[in-house]
């Protein structure tokens, strides 16, 4: 009898260790509230479960030949596998760098450009866009709906019979949200359970004197639109593809530093290839490089020494547990 | 036999009860509006050709959101229909015939609605019904609804063909337009024993003589300043045509 009491409640822990493991969410304290949550969601786990094996769906390029997962690569940090332009179904290539998808719960608005506003309308773009999955939502629709994989997920819609895009979308969303980035060693040493070395110390002080307006802590992205270049030079308009605001030309999004060392090349472009290349050409600022974005004059005094001790701390902002974490996985 | 007409007794009386604890169903009734597109007083069917004044003209699309109807009742006050959003798609005859239901009992001097969807809807993620992205009238690179989606051929057009996509819910590209019709001398009399029908025409002839000149501009893309101006001669050419009760 107590034995068998024991064997039960052996089981019974490790099934809900692994629940709870699963269940978890890591975001320290030192981390603002998420913009997007399904926290009081009864069913928010099964609503990311079910996104999950949407995003690593291939029946969701119409000639089923990619995923998101495709370009959006867990062993990159969720950015693609170190192409500047990703590859979209025919071989077709995309006008800009694959953004790396984590603690997008985070953010205002979605793409280079900020043009989507919001995290659940954010797949349409990849699924119908013609250079990438090329499906319309309403095949994506029908696609999500006969496949048996998904019929366990269906006391999730509605009506409880077919699914509808609002709810696809959803459950893309969940999974997206759930994909966060706060185990990196900046984050230990911020919550006291780690310390810099005292190069990287040096260089998160340089830090947050040239790069922290933009690149603002503890998320190291910012909601802003901006150009490191002068901005009539680049080919691509940027922002102002979507605001018309000639004000915005050339413009885009600060994305986030976390994860540096995964989510090569750099830039809406692609085109820098290593930090030291992204920091060789803001030493050039106000030399051979010009942008009319006043915030990076303070960087024309910055010194090569320094740009190298800038680059060890933006090390400590790699999170390897993103890699690895089970739970963001392609189901096998 | 017996048992059927306890059944419906049963299912009578039920019925009875509950509407007389819930005023609201016994003083409400349904209405009905009906959108008809015309060129020239003719009813349009998509694909098919219409002359328009020298010029011709067809719509292989024709399809917009109208949400947000109001009805305005004799003494001012206003009945809002709730989460109202319809999408009028002329490759779908039914979808012209709205029915808005649970309109509490009164006489009706005019309504309000609004061509587009309001801002809210833009910007709080994927909607369903009316608002759901499978219909095809949402922007994915530059997030919000195509309000109003016209498509077709026109011989005044430089490449024989025209593609407008109207919206945009902010600022000076706000593309979202209401719009007052005035019953005039009817009153649409809404009770639970009858179901008034209230006529609107869409005059899409007068629309391309006199509002959209297709030969200087046979495509609108996204929300600007074309945007709107499509949208303020759409909103003009919807006018009240008659009501019966």
């Amino acid at each position: 009898m107590r034995i068998k009491f024991f064997w039960t409640g052996l089981i019974l822990s490790l099934f809900i260790s692994c629940w709870k493991n699963e269940k978890e969410s890591m975001i320290p304290s030192h981390i603002p509230p998420a913009l997007y949550s399904l926290d009081g969601d009864v069913n928010k786990l099964e609503w990311e479960r079910w996104g999950r094996l949407l995003f690593y769906d291939k029946g969701l390029s119409r000639d089923s030949s990619i995923s998101c997962g495709s370009c959006h690569a867990q062993v990159h940090g969720f950015a693609d596998h170190g192409t500047s332009l990703s590859t979209g179904i025919d071989g077709k290539k995309g006008t800009r760098n694959s953004p790396a998808i984590f603690n997008v719960a985070w953010n205002t608005s979605f793409m280079w450009d900020g043009g989507i506003n919001h995290i659940e309308v954010m797949p349409i773009a990849p699924l119908t866009n013609h250079v990438e999955m090329d499906l319309s939502m309403s095949d994506v629709v029908s696609r999500v709906n006969a496949n048996a994989n998904y019929q366990d997920y269906l006391f999730l819609a509605k009506n409880g019979e077919s699914f509808e895009a609002s709810e696809i979308l959803k459950a893309l969303a969940a999974f997206m949200s759930r994909i966060v980035s706060f185990e990196s060693k900046y984050d230990a040493v911020m919550t006291g359970g780690d310390e810099f070395t005292s190069i990287e110390n040096q260089g998160y002080i340089l830090f947050r004197k040239y790069c922290n307006s933009c690149h603002m802590e503890p998320l190291f992205q910012s909601a802003e639109f901006r150009s490191n270049r002068e901005r009539f030079e680049v080919a691509d308009p940027g922002r102002f593809l979507i605001t018309g605001d000639s004000q915005d030309y050339g413009k885009f999004k600060v994305p986030s530093l976390r994860n540096l060392s995964f989510t090569y090349p750099y830039m809406h472009h692609g085109g820098e290839r290593s930090l030291n290349e992204v920091m060789s050409n803001y030493l050039k600022l106000g030399e051979v490089i010009f942008s009319d974005d006043t915030d990076l004059q303070g960087l024309y005094a910055m010194t090569p020494s320094e740009s190298e001790k800038i680059i060890e701390f933006l090390k400590t902002l790699d999170d390897y547990h993103v890699l690895s974490n089970p739970n963001y996985a392609e189901p096998r | 036999m017996s048992l059927a007409l306890a059944l419906t007794l049963v299912a009578t009386s039920c019925k009875k009860d509950k509407d007389n604890d819930n005023d609201n169903e016994v003083l409400a009734g349904n209405v009905k509006i009906e959108f008809e597109h015309v060129i020239n007083e003719v009813p349009i069917s998509l694909n098919e050709n219409y002359i328009l004044g020298s010029d011709t003209i067809s719509f292989s699309t024709f399809k917009y959101y109208v949400s947000n109807v109001q009805f305005i009742s004799a003494d001012g006050s206003v009945w809002s229909e709730p989460n109202s959003y319809h999408l009028i798609d002329l490759s779908n005859e039914n979808s012209a015939l709205l029915n808005i239901a649970d309109v509490p009992k009164g006489d009706y001097t005019g309504m309000r609605l609004m061509i587009g969807v309001d801002s809210t809807r833009n910007v709080s993620g994927a909607q369903d019904g009316a608002l759901s992205v499978a219909n095809s009238m949402f922007w994915s690179w530059n997030s919000g609804y195509i309000f109003i989606k016209m498509e077709g051929m026109n011989s005044s057009s430089m490449d024989g063909a025209f593609t407008y996509h109207i919206g945009g819910f902010s600022g000076p590209n706000n593309a979202i337009r209401e719009k007052s019709l005035d019953f005039g001398s009817a009153v649409m009399m809404v009770s639970s024993d009858a179901t008034p029908q209230v006529h609107l025409a869409l005059d899409a002839g007068e629309l391309f003589t006199n509002g959209i000149n297709v030969s200087s501009n046979s495509m609108i893309h996204m929300p600007g300043a074309a945007a709107s101006d499509f949208a303020d001669q759409f909103s003009g050419v919807l006018s009240f045509e008659h009501l019966h009760n």
